[in-house]
């Protein structure tokens, strides 16, 4: 192969192939820009929080309510961003490692077409996923995919275009000065290296480089370069990207402070990658300044903030519970929960209550001895929320609405619960006359709408950082954060049919129009379950027969004596048994210590053993009164797959299965014998950390 | 668990389940987004075999002629 008149072999191109060359010191100085670099093509290959669907973010980004043409050119403006900090940082780390560099002309510009190697493998990776995610899960036909893709591709190129006269503007272009700092590009957070010692310790090689008009050329030797030359050629060439840091840093707290209006609400995956540029920025600034002591730094910077949130309220963010008074705090201790689960007045009123109910639900049904239905289900987001909205409608149609005639109660976890608290209240309007048919389609894909760009742009911009909006409910403020994102979204695709509070359905439940609803959000501290409903369930919270009472139900009225819990709002609780692990935050109650409420799906993600307790303590009743019970599972997964398989276990299962079946067996525990039946009903996972 | 448990009681108790994914196979993410295929696939879930018998089940159960 001829190159400027040399003739080189293969294997000599590959070695001395500058953009290869840059790739192998990222590999040796730069490691942690890789890290990053990994992170995205991990995300986009579906390999990294694939669970909780960060890979849509991606592939199926959405802006002001839809996927377009705009938001793929915003991911693709991000994504420019993000590679020009990626050449920016890389220069000042590695571009002293290149002599040659001080001999040609606008070097850092150079260097970035040669250190295009990683980003352009990403945007090829970026858009051959894109491509086929759309074709298959989006059924998007060829003119759309051109759309996309040219936007997305629009976006970068709009950025490069910007930084290019950002970085040399034309009135510089030519400029000839001499400036005595030796600073090749100056950053207001990184540390000024020396480049003109590393310099003189590197050897003298030849690197075949991308040049002018994209060709390939020979560098030169810089080696007869005087350290006064080499001043003057980066004086010359200087650049700064310190607008380009804060103009980052700007945008990213601005996203934050006015994230309340949709025009500012960037598909969530713009918002990561400005994350990740922002802190891959940081990390890269704390390197330059401390070298390998940012590891260390990192770890004791972790646990100072660990420390002081456990001793003060910095630090310690809370989700709250909208409409309840956070001044007034409730003791939370076994001798509270043991007085509430042994007051036998209380038990027996809300007994009566519900027996009182249960009655007009019977002569609703207009049956002597009607079948009891109790639905089950289960959770599973998104999913689970459209299929219990599916079966529901898809029975009621068939049977002439005889399901919800006959349901008294729902219980379960998590999206299954949101998706039965919206054809409960759709049920409801149709009782009271507000609505006609409850099983339009409209219902089904109100309920189908994502709700994860929303969440994730919430998470990644305002509570990543700094919470300073704050929301009014009940007179009462509070901080927001994404389980405030996750209840906005929730109304808006439901037409704000849900905004209720927790006492506006007693009534209705009374009179037997619609079915209680059981919430049974964990408490984290414990492992209880709070039980939540319109109704007092204090019924629910001891069970006699049982020698030893482990107080293992909590009735959310009897807790919080000092509050008015009507007030609490629906989605908050809806959102409390749906609070899956990372994806959103624990709700906090007003109790002294703070508990917290976490998905009820860690503990009964369908509603098995809220069911058993319940028929368990209405027994008598219903063996007088109805001709048995009906337990309607609305499962997302069926309980023995048709084609489940067992696999042999590596060594590093060994590690991870033990975890694995803790979190399965959470769900569901699959062979029970009688007797371990009752037990696993009454004992709670531990109650050590109670105080 | 209900089908042992349900010898307690002197009331019959029938258990009837609609099974999203009845195959390993069938994966639909679990998240707060669903993609047109995958609500495509959950509206369809409720017409298989196994679904339409849990329905049949049900209706005789309420006793209601469809």
């Amino acid at each position: 192969m001829k190159i400027n008149d040399q003739d080189w072999n293969f294997i000599e191109v590959i070695r001395a192939f500058f953009p290869f060359r840059l790739f192998i010191a990222h590999l040796k100085h730069n490691l942690f820009s890789l890290v990053f670099w990994l992170i995205l093509f991990l995300i986009v290959g579906d390999q990294f929080g694939s669970s909780f669907g960060i890979t849509f973010l991606f592939l199926s980004p959405e802006y002001l309510g839809e996927v377009s043409g705009l938001s793929f050119g915003l991911l693709g403006f991000a994504l420019g961003g993000f590679i020009i900090g990626f050449n920016t940082y890389s220069y000042i780390k590695i571009g002293a490692r290149y002599p040659f560099l001080t001999t040609i002309s606008k070097p850092f510009y150079k260097f970035c077409i040669n250190n295009s190697l990683i980003p352009l493998a990403f945007i090829v990776f970026y858009l051959y996923r894109m491509i086929q995610f759309q074709i298959a899960e989006e059924f998007a036909t060829t003119s759309t995919l051109f759309y996309y893709s040219f936007s997305f591709i629009a976006g970068l190129l709009v950025f490069f275009i910007f930084s290019f006269f950002y970085f040399f503007p034309i009135s510089r272009r030519n400029r000839k000065y001499v400036d005595q700092t030796v600073k090749p590009i100056s950053s207001p957070i990184h540390k000024r290296e020396k480049w003109y010692d590393l310099f003189r310790s590197q050897k003298d090689r030849t690197y075949i480089y991308i040049g002018r008009r994209f060709r390939l050329m020979t560098s030169r030797s810089a080696r007869h370069f005087d350290k006064k030359l080499v001043q003057e050629v980066y004086a010359k060439n200087r650049i700064s990207s310190t607008l380009f840091e804060l103009l980052t840093i700007g945008m990213f707290f601005s996203l934050s402070l006015f994230s309340g209006y949709d025009i500012l609400e960037v598909p969530a995956a713009t918002s990561i990658i400005l994350l990740l540029t922002i802190s891959s920025m940081i990390f890269s600034a704390l390197h330059s300044w401390l070298k390998g002591w940012v590891y260390p730094l990192l770890v004791v910077v972790v646990l100072l903030m660990n420390f002081i949130s456990a001793q003060s309220g910095v630090f310690r963010y809370s989700s709250y519970a909208f409409g309840l008074d956070y001044s007034k705090k409730d003791i939370y201790s076994i001798q509270a929960i043991r007085k509430m689960a042994e007051n036998e007045m209380l038990n027996e009123t809300s007994k009566e209550s519900y027996i009182n109910m249960l009655e007009n639900w019977k002569a609703a049904t207009n049956e002597s001895k009607p079948k009891l239905v109790i639905v089950n289900s289960s959770g599973g987001g998104s999913r689970s929320a459209l299929w219990t909205m599916v079966v529901f409608q898809q029975v009621d149609k068939t049977l002439k609405n005889k399901l919800t005639k006959h349901t008294q109660m729902i219980t379960g976890a998590s999206g299954g619960m949101v998706g039965a608290a919206y054809y409960r209240e759709l049920v409801l309007r149709r009782e009271i006359g507000e609505i006609k048919n409850v099983t339009s389609k409209v219902f089904a894909q109100n309920i189908s709408k994502d709700m994860l760009n929303k969440l994730s742009f919430m998470a990644s911009t305002n509570d990543i950082l700094i919470r300073a909006q704050k929301c009014e409910f009940n007179g009462h403020q509070y901080t927001i954060e994404r389980g405030y994102a996750f209840e906005t979204q929730l109304h808006k695709n439901t037409n704000y049919v849900l905004d209720h509070s927790l006492g506006y359905y007693k009534d209705y439940e009374q009179r037997g129009l619609i079915p209680t609803m059981i919430f049974s959000p964990t408490i984290i501290n414990d492992g209880r379950r709070m039980l939540i409903s319109s109704q007092s369930l204090s019924f629910l919270t001891q069970t006699k027969d049982n020698l030893q009472n482990s107080y293992e139900n909590i009735d959310i009225h009897a807790l919080l004596s000092k509050q008015n819990t009507g007030d609490l709002r629906f989605s908050s609780v809806v959102r409390a048994s749906a609070t899956f692990p990372f994806v959103m935050p624990m709700v906090t109650l007003p109790t002294e210590p703070e508990i917290q409420l976490m998905d009820a799906g860690i503990r009964d993600n369908y509603g098995g053993k809220t069911t058993l307790e319940f028929i368990d303590a209405l027994k008598d009743w219903i063996q007088k009164n109805t001709s048995g019970v009906i337990i309607v599972q609305i499962r997302d997964t069926k309980k023995v797959l048709n084609d489940e398989t067992y696999k042999q276990i590596s060594f590093l299962d060994k590690l991870t299965l033990p975890l694995e079946i803790c979190i399965e067996i959470s769900h569901e525990s699959k062979i029970l014998t009688k007797r371990e039946c009752f037990v696993s009903v009454q004992v709670p996972l531990n109650f050590q950390s109670i105080k | 668990m209900f089908r042992i448990s349900s010898g307690a009681f002197e009331f019959p108790i029938d258990q009837i389940s609609f099974n999203l994914l009845e195959n390993k196979s069938d994966r639909i993410s679990l998240s707060w987004h669903l993609t047109k295929q995958e609500k495509a696939k959950i509206h369809e879930a409720f017409y298989s075999a196994e679904n339409q018998a849990s329905l049949q089940r049900l209706s005789e159960l309420l006793g209601t002629k469809r």
